[in-house]
Order: C-alpha cells, then structure tokens, then sequence
C-alpha cells in the first residue's frame, strides 16, 4: 500500500470540507480523483503532502506514517504536482531545474531525464515568465519527476492545456507505472480525462468520498443496453413486456441483449403491425455514473 | 543539507532586484554624507581626524533608518519570490527541514547586508580620498566597522525575515521596519541599546568612535545570537504548524 489514510477530515471555519476520508492506493495504481468544484480534492492532496495540517485522521505513505519524523523520509519520494505549478518567473527553466537539483542533492542526469520526459529541453533558457501556460505545467511536472519519486501526486494537471497538451500528459501519466516503476494520484473533473487513463477510481462529493473501486468494476457496471423507437411505444410495451422494457421518452429501454434477442423483438413489433424506427445500443457513462452518485453534472 | 540549501537560495535571489536595492542605498547614504561633510567643513576647518569625521556624517541617518529599512527590504524581496506564483507548495514539499528553509534565507540576507556595508565603506573611501582628497592614511579601523555593523545587524535581519514571511504584502514589513527603528533609537537613548535588536545595529555601526566599549560588547553579542536563534526557532514553529497557502 502506497497510500493509506484513516478517517482524514479538514474542517474550515467549522465546516468538514474533507471528511472520513479512508483512501488507499497500491503500488503501481493509477489512481483518478474525481470530484466536481470545492469537493474538497486540492484539500485532501495537500493533506498527503503534508501542506495542510489535518484536523483528524491518519495518513500512511509508504508504510511510514505522516509525522513531523517522517515527513524529510516521505518527501524524499514523493512529487508533486499542486494546482498551479510553481516557478520563479525572473529565472529561466534550466536554473528552475537547478534550483530543485540543489535542494534536493540531486545528480545532473535526473534533471536531464526530467525535463526529456516532458519535452522541454529547447525551453531551458528561457524565462518562465514568458512560458505558455501548458509549458510551466511541463515544467512543474519535471520538477515533480527529477527526484525519481515513488509517487506522483498531480492536482488537475490538465488545467490550462489543449487538447493536444491533454492528450500528451494523459500519454505521459500511462506511461509512469510501467516505465518510472510509479504510483501516480491525479485529480481532475473531467471525467472522460480519468476513464482512459486510471486504473481506480475514488469520488470525492462535499468533502466524502462516495465511492473507490477498481476501474474494473466500474466498466462491469456499465452494461450496453438497448434503446428501441416505433410507431407505438406503449404498445411495444406491453407485447415485449416479459423482457422488462422500461418506457423513456420518446422510446423504450431494454437491457443488455444479445444478437439473437434483439431480433426476436423486433420481429415480434413488426408481426404486431408495428414500425420500428431505430435500435441503438447505448453504453452508461462514467458521467452518468457519476451523476447518478452525486447528483451533479459534471462539467469542465 | 544546509549548504544544497543555501546554494539554491543564491541560484534564486540571481537576477533579483534585491541587488539594485543593495547598491542604491548605500551610494544614496555615502552621497547625503558627503554633501553634510561638505557643509560642515566650508564653515568650520576641522583639523581632527578627517575620516572619523566625515563617517560620522554619514553614518547618522545609514544607522538609524538608512541600513534597517535597507535590510527589511531585501527580506521582503527574499519571501516576495516565494509568495508568488505558487512557490510555497514546492518549497515544503521538499525533504527539508523548516528550519533549514529559514536559516538558508538568512544567509543570503547577510551576504546582501555585507555587501551594503562593504559597498558603503568603499563609497566612503571614494568621498574622501577623491572628494575631499585627504591625506590622512585610510583607517584601519574601518574594517572593524564593516565587521561590527554587519554582525549587529543580524537580529534585524532575523527579526525582519520572520516578518516577510509571515507577512505576505512587500510594503508592511518595510513599514513596520520604521517604526521599529524610531524604537529602536528609543531604546539606544535610553542606554538600553544591547537590548533590541534595531538599536544593537546603531550600536554596533557606531564602533567608528573607536569606543565600542568592551562591556557593551559582552552584551551585545550574546543579545545578537540570541535574537538570532529565537527567531530561526519561531520561524520554524511557524512552518511546522501552519496550513501553507500558496498565492
Ligand atoms: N484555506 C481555506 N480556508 C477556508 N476554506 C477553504 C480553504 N481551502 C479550501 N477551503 C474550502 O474547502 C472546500 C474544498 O476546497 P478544495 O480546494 O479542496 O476543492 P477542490 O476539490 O480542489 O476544487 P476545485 O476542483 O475547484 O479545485 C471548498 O469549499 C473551499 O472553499
Ligand atoms: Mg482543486
């Protein structure tokens, strides 16, 4: 277990913004942080980081409990990457690099692996104050890597970034386990962001986590079914009413049918005098999932 | 630990404006000096000691608000780097202790200050040799003033560094530097100078009378490293305890 928090809760002005979270993230996970705005993820991260003090509950990083003693031993592997990257504009991306190489004591060639792994070595002598926004995200995101940590802790790393740059880091983040041997935490609320990248999935809603599971069973839950659209909806109703249809809108839901049943239903409307307009297999996505759990849109 | 520390600290004050202030104030200070000298001497003709002199002149304002507010300002510009742009995440998720974090930054504050004292001094050896042509030989002494006013300033530096960081705003620590030093000056009058950090800076810039008592020392220097370290240990109590917001 890489990660490991018992009942970790923040309270703001008497308010538990974070709340009984109990997370845990093995070794080599992916593991996607989902929430909407103010659900209390930048918080919870910050907690594992030890930026934020807790205001009950325990954190376990690497087996080692997160104390004062154990904080230099746990930082020492751990990067991170939170909300908005930081740098020292007035100095150029190189002596950024060399700032976090000093700090940390480390060797010249994990800065060069770093900054390789994000693509920037021709934007070293440049001032960060004059890097786009997805190039000082690109940069944070090296500073977090030069130490080689265990884990990787990325706060909506996405924010600022183009399609194009989304795809990059989502590319890069897949990468991380297999190649780095890493554990990464990334949190975002952009759902179809996390569903092609994580391996699990936590949902974080008013500060409680209302669900964490592998993104295995997530995809179980998310049977295909079938929607059907005729001449007489209620009629088809009731003559294939021993398949359970379930009458939405403009049509009728059947659930997960095979090949073979789902002509026999539609030869059975048509026997009946009955046109069928359109079949369409739907698939339930992780937002709707995730609507379902939180009762909230989930939206850029 | 310390020297990687205090070796990306230097790597992040390059560039800074820091050192414009660190150049500025003491010519400004040795340029008011010499216009005062100047005054003095076309209507009186000293015929004492030339440089004691015209140092007395120019250290009078440097010591009571000139060299503090200098100082306060180079602390303000040490933390203005991390009050921005989100540098606070990345400095205490390094592995690296709170106190090392203060005491890195400390040192840096006293390389700037004996910059300023040096640059001072040899501004002042410029008003007289080439103002005022003395003939007088350079006095030796000087560089125990550089050494003194230096090393009675790092309580000032201690006490203002606390501040800046605690304090995200530029001008208020600054602010809050001037009505120290009238403070500060208070507590020099009153013969309680070795007490207070901003008057055992006017104390030790005064050892240009050459009579820095050796009693006054005994407690100057003792109070020096005491504000020192209680305020390297406030600092870190700090960073231990607080949720860090990064701006
Ligand atoms: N320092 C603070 N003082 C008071 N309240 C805070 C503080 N920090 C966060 N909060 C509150 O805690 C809640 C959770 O904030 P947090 O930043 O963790 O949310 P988030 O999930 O990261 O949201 P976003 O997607 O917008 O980044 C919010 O309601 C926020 O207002
Ligand atoms: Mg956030």
């Amino acid at each position: 277990m890489i990660v490991s928090t018992e009942n970790l809760s923040k309270e703001y002005d008497g308010i538990y913004r974070v709340n009984d979270l109990d997370i845990q993230i093995n070794e080599g996970d992916i593991y996607g942080f989902l929430g909407p705005n103010g659900a209390g993820k930048s918080t919870t991260m910050k907690m594992l980081l030890g930026l934020v003090k807790p205001s009950k509950g325990s954190i376990e990083i690497m087996g080692k409990s997160f104390n004062e003693k154990n904080r230099q031993e746990i930082l020492k592997s751990v990067g991170s990457l939170i909300e908005s990257p930081s740098y020292y504009g007035h100095l150029t991306g190189g002596e950024n690099m060399e700032i976090i190489r000093r700090l940390l004591g480390l060797p010249r060639k994990n800065i060069e692996e770093a900054v390789h792994i994000v693509r920037m070595e021709k934007q070293m002598n440049k001032k960060v104050k004059n890097y786009s926004l997805g190039m000082k995200q690109r940069l944070g995101i090296a500073m977090a890597l030069a130490r080689r940590p265990k884990l990787l802790v990325l706060d909506e790393p996405t924010n600022g970034l183009d399609p194009a740059g989304i795809e990059e880091m989502r590319e890069l983040v897949k990468t991380l386990p297999t190649k780095y041997g890493m554990t990464v935490m990334i949190s975002s609320h952009i759902l179809s962001e996390v569903d092609q990248m994580a391996t699990v999935v936590g949902i974080i809603n008013h500060g409680e986590l209302i669900f964490q599971e592998n993104m295995s069973v997530l995809d179980a839950q998310r049977q295909p079914y079938i929607i059907l659209r005729t001449s007489d909806n209620n009629l088809s109703c009731q003559i294939l009413r021993n398949m359970n249809p379930l009458r939405t809108g403009d049509g009728l839901q059947l659930g997960a049918l095979s090949d073979e049943q789902t002509g026999k239903a539609v030869q059975n409307l048509c026997a009946n005098d009955i046109a069928v307009y359109r079949v369409e297999e739907h698939r339930e996505s992780l937002e709707d999932i995730f609507l379902n759990l939180t009762g909230k849109e989930m939206t850029l | 630990m310390l020297i990687n520390a205090i070796r990306a600290e230097n790597l992040k004050s390059r560039h800074s404006n820091m050192w414009v202030a660190v150049a500025v104030l003491p010519l400004l200070t040795a340029a008011i000096g010499a216009i005062i000298y100047g005054i003095n001497a076309s209507v009186s003709l000293y015929d004492g000691d030339m440089w004691q002199q015209l140092w007395l002149q120019t250290g009078l304002f440097y010591g009571y608000f000139f060299f503090p507010i200098l100082i306060a300002i180079c602390a303000s510009f040490l933390w203005r780097l991390e009050h921005i742009n989100h540098n606070w995440n990345c400095l205490m998720t390094t592995p690296i202790p709170q106190s090392v974090i203060f005491i890195a930054k400390l040192v840096v504050l006293a390389k700037s200050i004996f910059t300023a004292q040096a640059l001072l001094m040899i501004f002042i050896i410029i008003v007289g040799k080439v103002g005022f042509r003395f003939e007088q030989p350079i006095p030796i002494g000087m560089l125990w003033w550089l050494f003194m006013g230096w090393f009675s300033a790092l309580g000032v530096a201690a006490v203002q560094l606390y501040l800046s960081m605690k304090i995200r705003s530029f001008a208020v620590p600054v602010g809050l530097a001037v009505c120290l030093c009238i403070a500060g000056l208070a507590c020099y009058i009153t013969g309680l100078g070795s007490m207070f950090p901003y008057s055992q800076l006017i104390l030790g810039l005064s050892s240009q009378e050459k009579t820095l008592p050796i009693d006054s020392l005994t407690t100057l220097v003792p109070m020096v490293v005491f504000y020192i370290v209680f305020f390297i240990l406030l600092a870190s109590r700090r960073l231990k305890k607080i949720d860090i917001v990064a701006g």
